[in-house]
């Protein structure tokens, strides 16, 4: 037997937190739905953080951020990492090259420059 | 006046008095609303745990406050009772003079870890049974006002049971005074002539707390906060595998366990009812003194609540690994609310019905006081051909509760 304050107190819950349940629960065909008033008034303005990045939506003073789309950041945000490193770590070729380049620049420079040197030597 | 404006005059003029520690002495206050209220104060030395307590007996008691210490000498005689010896060789009968400690209204126990066993056994029993017990007679106690402390870091302390510390409805732990609050209580020290306790006046005398205790006694509490309070003792209790009466206890019994990552998972003596008793208690005379009584509300009582009362599979400070726990608890109650378990739980207990059941045991795999709550309903079901027990949660996740042939204990 279950206490009446028991059964008070599952009472009030469901009507803070209704459960919406569509159709006779006697039949099979019916829909059972979480979403109250409350719930939809929230939704009009969006606290979703893609939303916001993606759609140009205001954020909330709480942004709630589900676990696919905080996944998903996250994988963006590895990939952005992975990104990063492989171009610093072309930079860094890039800079080894530059140089490479410029050493050799100067060697053909100097080259030339001798050379035109000794041409002028070996002419009476 | 009325008795909730000499209440907030109690603790202001406590405040008045004491510094630091807002909180630990709200809820000294608070705590005082209800008969018979044991607090105890747990801090190191010179804290100030014999001031606050002798404030708050003398606000309340006056002059009529009687002081154990277990830094001193205590006989039974002083605590209990003495016999009467004149009788004893007049006329052979063995009567008891009832100690001065029985028959005050304000008890105060310093230092109780200092406190020999033979006396915690008696003080135990006064606050288990209010009466006591000497030479074959039995006195009747009547309400009263206990307050104890203790320093448990103290090298010179016996180690009391825990159905001893049980008994203090709160624990209240003070901590020591940052710069400009030694700079504040030097100026009330100058101010109070250097006698913070003597100079205190009787603010709410015992029978106009009597009064306020019947008050607080009649206040009738909403559903909603009364499941809260037994969800959080529950939180606090609840163990799939049974550790009330097991013989391996948290951490080595969760290995495996489904809910390892839970709140029952961090603690390994569980909570006993009377912590239920006394957090409503307490929600019941915050509901009077200052007319509103929130779930948040209920979490920060619990903060002093349960610290003595429970073990923890690891502590490194007790009330910050409390208040860990209690953040846990919040974030349940929203996940349950999120996941509209009671609602489901009301239309399950009208009738049976298999698309909600599937609901309700999605919810159930998260949360073992729900789980509890829907395998008694599953017997019920299996009891009256519904459901195949081979089809319910309790027989596919392998949780049982300890009964006999369907009887539960």
């Amino acid at each position: 037997m279950e206490s009446e304050k028991y059964r008070k107190f599952l009472k009030q819950q469901s009507e803070k937190n209704p459960v919406k349940i569509e159709g006779s629960l006697v039949g099979e065909r019916f829909r059972i739905s979480w979403e109250d008033e409350r719930d939809r008034s929230t939704l009009n303005s969006s606290s979703n953080l893609l939303d916001s990045l993606y759609l140009g939506k205001d954020m909330q003073e709480t942004v709630v951020v589900d676990r696919k789309a905080a996944a998903m950041l996250q994988e963006r945000l590895r990939g952005l990492e992975e990104e990063n490193i492989r171009v610093r770590k072309r930079i860094r070729l890039m800079k080894f090259a530059m140089g490479a380049l410029l050493v050799a620049l100067a060697l053909v420079s100097l080259a030339f420059l001798n050379a035109n040197y000794l041409q002028i030597q070996l002419m009476p | 006046m009325s008795l909730q404006n000499k209440v907030k005059d109690l603790e202001r003029e406590i405040n008045s008095r004491f510094v630091g520690n807002e909180e630990a002495i709200r809820m000294m206050i608070l705590n005082q609303l209800h008969p018979r209220s044991t607090t105890l104060i747990r801090a190191p030395r010179g804290v100030g745990k014999s001031t606050l307590m002798l404030l708050v007996l003398k606000g309340i008691c006056g002059e009529g406050l009687v002081v154990v210490s277990g830094a001193s000498e205590v006989k039974r005689g002083e605590v209990v009772g003495r016999l009467h010896i004149p009788s004893l060789e007049k006329e052979g009968v063995e009567r008891v003079l009832w100690a001065a400690f029985v028959k005050s209204r304000g008890k105060a126990l310093d230092e109780v870890n200092r406190l020999n066993p033979y006396t915690t056994a008696n003080i135990h029993h006064l606050m288990q049974f209010g009466e006591v017990w000497a030479y074959g007679n039995k006195a009747k106690v009547e309400d009263y006002v206990l307050v104890a402390n203790e320093n448990p870091m103290d090298a010179t302390s016996f180690i009391h049971p825990p159905p001893f510390y049980d008994r203090f409805d709160v624990c209240l732990y003070l901590r020591s005074l940052t710069l400009s609050e030694k700079f504040r209580l030097q100026d009330l020290l100058e101010k109070f002539d250097w006698n913070l306790f003597e100079t205190m006046p009787q603010v709410f005398p015992f029978d106009e707390l009597g009064e306020a205790r019947k008050e607080v006694a009649q206040v009738e509490l909403d559903p909603n906060l009364a499941g809260y309070v037994n969800l959080l003792v529950r939180d606090f209790q609840a163990c799939i595998r049974d550790k009330e009466e097991s013989e391996i206890k948290p951490p080595a019994l969760c290995e495996g366990c489904h809910f390892i990552r839970d709140i029952c998972g961090r603690i390994k003596e569980p909570l006993s009812e009377r912590a239920t008793v006394t957090l409503m208690h307490l929600v019941k005379a915050t509901r009077w003194l200052y007319g509103t009584c929130e779930f948040e509300d209920i979490l920060r009582i619990a903060l002093w609540v349960l610290p003595h009362r429970l073990t923890l599979v690891r502590t490194r400070n007790i009330l910050n690994d409390l208040q860990d726990l209690l953040e846990r608890e919040r974030v349940k109650i929203a996940d349950r609310d999120i996941r509209r378990q009671w609602p489901l739980l009301n239309e399950l207990m009208k009738d049976f019905n298999r698309p909600i059941y599937r609901l309700a045991r999605d919810a159930a795999v998260e949360d073992v006081a729900f789980a509890e709550e829907l395998t008694k309903l599953e017997g019920k079901w299996v009891r009256e051909g519904i459901l195949k027990q081979d089809e319910t949660l309790s027989v596919q996740m392998g949780w049982q509760r300890p009964g006999y042939q369907g009887a539960l204990f």
